[in-house]
C-alpha cells in the first residue's frame, strides 16, 4: 500500500514552485484519513485532522522534489537549461527527461561519444550549462511547444530491487510523505486527542520555504519534521546510519531535547528501531524554518535513510516508513496522554 | 522493423545470447538458411544473382559491464566492457546477469563530496551497483563476478522520427540486415552478425576468414556530435541527414573507388547520404578488409547520437537511408559486368 502510494506520486512531477499541478494525486490518498484540507499561499498542502483538545501538532514533510527549467530553445531542437535546486550535475548526464510544455515532451541529455573526447575531457565533470535536452524537434517546432520557463524532470520508473528495497527518483521527500499517510492511518485507528496537520511543504529544496509559511499557518504546539538523511554507501564511514534499520534521531542545538528524549523512550518502550545521529546546528531540512516560526516551536526531527541523494535512483527500504509511521501515532497518542506542558517547559 | 525489440536486449559483447536467439528465431521464420560459427557469430545465406562474394556484417554485442566483485555489504563493484565515459554511468538502471536482476548505479551523495571531489568525474572504480542486499551472501545468491551488466533503457519515438534506445550501436545496423534477409532480393550476399566487436573486432575476423568476401559491406551506427558548442567538422555526422559512408577510421581506409561508386548510386536512388567526417573509432571493416588476401570494404552506417551510454539517439529516416542504399549497392553490385 505505502509502495502502491509511492510509485504513484513518484510517477508525478511536483517540482518546487510547481506543487500545485499534480496535487489532486496526493489529496486523494490523504483525505480518506483527514478531515480538512486547507492550503498556505505558497503551496503547501495540509491535511488535518481534527482531535479532541487544542493542541496543534505537525508534521511536515516536503512534497517538492529538485528539477530543471528551461532558459533557452536553441537551433536543432535543443534546449538549455537551468536547475531548480541543487543538482550533482554528474547525474544527469545520459538521462532522459520529460519537459513539461504544451504537451510533454520527451527528450534525453546526452553527451559527445568517447570516440570523440580526449581521457583529459573525460575526467572532468559536466556543468550544468554544458549540458542540452535534445528533443528531436526543429527549433521552429519546439518553439510552438516549449516556453521559457517551463519545467523539466528526469523520467525513471520506481523500481522495486531485492527484498523491501526500492529505487525511484523524488524518494527526498515523498518517502516521508509516505511515512505520513502511514501515520495518518494509525491514528485514524485511535482516538487521538491533538490535532494533527499532515503537512506537504512547498519549496524545501531551494530554502525551506513552504515550512515558514506553513508553520506560520497553522500555529502548531510542536513540530515533528521528517526528511531523508544519507544511507550507508561504501564511500562512507562505517558507522553511518543504514538502510532498513529504523528511522534516523536527529540531536543538535535546532531540536527540542526533551521532546526528542521522549520521542526516544517511546521507541524503546514498544521496540521501534532507530538509529541516532548529532546534528549540531544547521540541519538543512524544513525543521531549521519551522523552529523559528512565530514565537518559536519545538521540534524534533526524523530521517529515513536513503542512498544517492539528489538523483534519479534515491534507494530505501520501505520497511523505515513503516517504522517510522507507526512509532510517530504512537508517540503522538502518547504525548496525548503526557502533560504536555511538562515537556515543553524548560 | 526489428529495431525495437532489438534495442531491448542484453548482449554486452561475449555475452550476445539473447540478440542471437532473437535473430536465429526471426532467420528461421523467414526461412533463411543460416548457421552459428564457434566464436558465436551467425551467418546467414541470401542466394541469388550472384557476381561477387558480398559480405554483410553488423555486430550483435552492445558496450555494457562486467561484475568483478562484490562487497561486505553487498555492493557490486564492476568494470566496463568496451569505450564508455566513466559521465554517462551515474545514476542509471543496469540489468545483471540471465536473470536481470535489477541494479542501480550510485555513488557518493553531492552533498557529501568535498570540493575536490565535484571537481573530477568519479572513475568506474568508485561506483558500484546496488540491487538492494545489504550483504556479501545476500547478492552472491542472485549476482556473482563475472556476471555481465547491460543499461536498462526503454525504446522511445520522440521528436520529428526520432529513436531513443540503448545499443543503437549497432542493433541499428543488424536491423537493416535482418531486413535484408526478409526481402528475397535476387541477388547473393551474406548476412553476418558478428560478436565482440566492442572488444575487439573479434567475431567479424573470423567470419570474414570463413566467407573470404570480394566486398565487405559494414554495417554500423557511428558517431555524431551534432550539438550545441561543437564545430561542424567535429561533429563527424549529422542526424537527419542519411546514410553515413566511411572514408577513413582509426581500422581502415576504405576503398575509395567503392565509396566514390556507393555515393553515386545514392545520387542515382535519391537516397540522402553523408560523408563520415571524423577518423576516430573503427568497426569490422577493419579486419575484414585485411582477412587472406584482402577485400574491399564500405562501412554503410547510421549517424547515432550519444552512442556508448544508455540513451542513444538515431533517425528513422536515416535508418531507412541506410538500408536502401545498402540494398542497392548490392544489387549493383550482383549485376555482372
Amino acid at each position: 500500500m505505502l509502495k502502491e502510494f509511492l510509485f504513484d506520486i513518484c510517477s508525478n512531477h511536483f517540482v518546487s514552485g510547481f506543487e500545485h499541478i499534480n496535487g489532486d494525486i496526493l489529496k486523494k490518498y490523504f483525505k480518506p484519513y483527514t478531515d480538512s484540507f486547507e492550503m498556505d499561499r505558497l503551496g503547501s498542502y495540509i491535511f488535518k485532522r481534527a482531535g479532541s483538545n487544542d493542541t496543534k501538532i505537525m508534521l511536515a514533510a516536503h512534497i517538492d522534489e529538485i528539477g530543471l527549467m528551461v532558459t533557452s530553445i536553441l537551433e536543432g531542437g535543443f534546449l538549455s537549461f537551468s536547475t531548480v535546486g541543487g543538482f550533482n550535475s554528474s547525474s544527469l548526464v545520459a538521462q532522459d527527461v520529460t519537459v513539461y510544455g504544451k504537451e510533454n515532451i520527451f527528450g534525453v541529455i546526452g553527451i559527445k561519444p568517447p570516440h570523440l573526447t580526449s581521457e583529459e575531457e573525460r575526467k572532468k565533470p559536466l556543468k550544468i550549462k554544458e549540458l542540452y535536452i535534445d528533443t528531436g524537434y526543429t527549433k521552429e517546432e519546439l518553439e510552438k511547444l516549449v516556453k521559457i520557463g517551463d519545467i523539466a524532470t528526469v523520467n525513471r520508473k520506481p523500481l522495486s530491487l531485492q527484498g523491501s528495497i526500492i529505487s525511484a527518483k523524488a524518494f527526498d521527500d515523498r518517502a516521508c510523505i509516505a511515512v505520513m499517510l502511514e501515520a495518518a492511518k494509525e491514528l485514524k485507528k485511535i482516538s487521538h486527542k491533538s490535532n494533527v496537520y499532515f503537512t506537504a511543504t512547498a519549496q524545501e529544496e531551494t530554502g525551506l520555504r513552504g515550512a515558514k509559511t506553513s508553520s506560520y499557518k497553522i500555529a502548531p504546539d510542536i513540530g515533528i519534521v521528517l526528511d531523508v538523511g544519507f544511507g550507508k554507501t561504501p564511500d562512507m564511514p562505517a558507522d553511518s546510519p543504514q538502510l532498513g534499520k529504523g528511522p534516523i534521531v536527529a540531536y543538535g542545538g535546532r531540536l527540542n531535547t526533551k521532546l526528542t528524549k521522549k520521542f526516544v523512550e517511546i521507541c524503546k518502550k514498544y521496540n521501534y528501531p532507530m538509529q541516532h545521529e548529532a546534528v549540531p546546528a544547521r540541519t538543512g531540512t524544513d525543521t531549521d524554518a519551522v523552529q523559528v516560526s512565530r514565537d518559536g516551536i519545538p521540534c524534533i526531527l526524523l530521517s529515513i535513510p536513503l542512498r544517492y541523494m539528489h538523483t534519479s535512483v534515491e534507494t530505501i527500504d520501505i520497511n523505515d516508513l513503516e517504522i517510522a509511521g507507526k512509532a510517530l501515532a504512537r508517540f503522538i497518542n502518547e504525548l496525548d496522554n503526557s502533560d504536555l506542558e511538562e515537556i515543553l517547559c524548560f | 522493423m526489428f529495431l525495437n525489440e532489438l534495442t531491448e536486449l542484453s548482449g554486452v559483447s561475449g555475452c550476445e545470447y539473447e540478440v542471437r536467439n532473437y535473430i536465429k528465431g526471426k532467420l528461421s521464420e523467414m526461412g533463411c538458411e543460416f548457421y552459428v560459427d564457434k566464436l558465436g557469430n551467425i551467418i546467414a545465406h541470401n542466394k541469388g544473382k550472384k557476381n561477387k562474394n558480398i559480405m554483410l556484417s553488423a555486430h550483435m554485442d552492445e558496450v555494457g559491464l562486467i561484475v568483478s566483485n562484490i562487497d561486505s555489504d553487498g555492493f557490486i563493484k564492476f568494470k566496463a566492457v568496451g569505450g564508455i565515459d566513466q559521465r554517462v554511468l551515474n545514476s542509471k538502471v543496469v540489468v545483471i546477469g540471465e536473470n536481470k536482476i535489477p541494479g542501480v548505479i550510485g555513488s557518493k551523495a553531492v552533498h557529501l563530496m568535498s570540493e575536490e571531489e565535484r571537481g573530477s568525474s568519479l572513475p568506474i572504480d568508485k561506483l558500484y551497483i546496488d540491487i538492494g542486499t545489504s550483504t556479501k551472501e545476500e547478492t552472491e545468491k542472485v549476482v556473482n563476478i563475472g556476471d555481465y551488466a547491460a543499461f536498462k533503457s526503454d525504446y522511445v519515438e520522440f521528436g520529428n522520427n526520432m529513436i531513443k534506445a540503448k545499443a543503437l550501436d549497432n542493433r541499428a545496423g543488424c536491423s537493416i540486415i535482418l531486413e535484408l534477409l526478409s526481402q528475397n532480393l535476387d541477388a547473393d550476399f551474406y548476412g553476418v552478425f558478428t560478436v565482440m566487436e566492442e572488444v575487439g573486432l573479434r567475431g567479424a575476423e573470423t567470419a570474414a576468414y570463413q566467407l573470404e568476401p570480394d566486398l565487405g559491406i559494414v554495417l554500423e551506427g557511428t558517431v555524431c556530435a551534432d550539438m550545441p558548442e561543437v564545430d561542424e567538422h567535429e561533429s563527424s555526422t549529422f542526424i537527419g541527414k542519411g546514410a553515413v559512408l566511411s572514408l577513413m577510421d582509426n581500422a581502415t581506409i576504405y576503398d575509395i573507388e567503392t565509396v566514390r561508386s556507393a555515393a553515386k548510386i545514392a545520387e542515382d536512388n535519391n537516397i540522402t547520404y553523408q560523408y563520415r567526417r571524423s577518423t576516430s573509432g573503427g568497426n569490422d571493416a577493419g579486419v575484414i578488409h585485411k582477412t587472406k588476401r584482402g577485400a574491399k570494404v564500405v562501412a554503410i552506417s547510421v549517424p547515432c547520437r550519444y552512442i556508448h551510454s544508455s540513451i542513444s539517439v538515431a533517425s528513422k529516416n536515416d535508418i531507412d537511408s541506410a538500408l536502401k542504399l545498402t540494398k542497392q549497392v548490392i544489387i549493383e553490385n550482383q549485376k555482372g559486368e
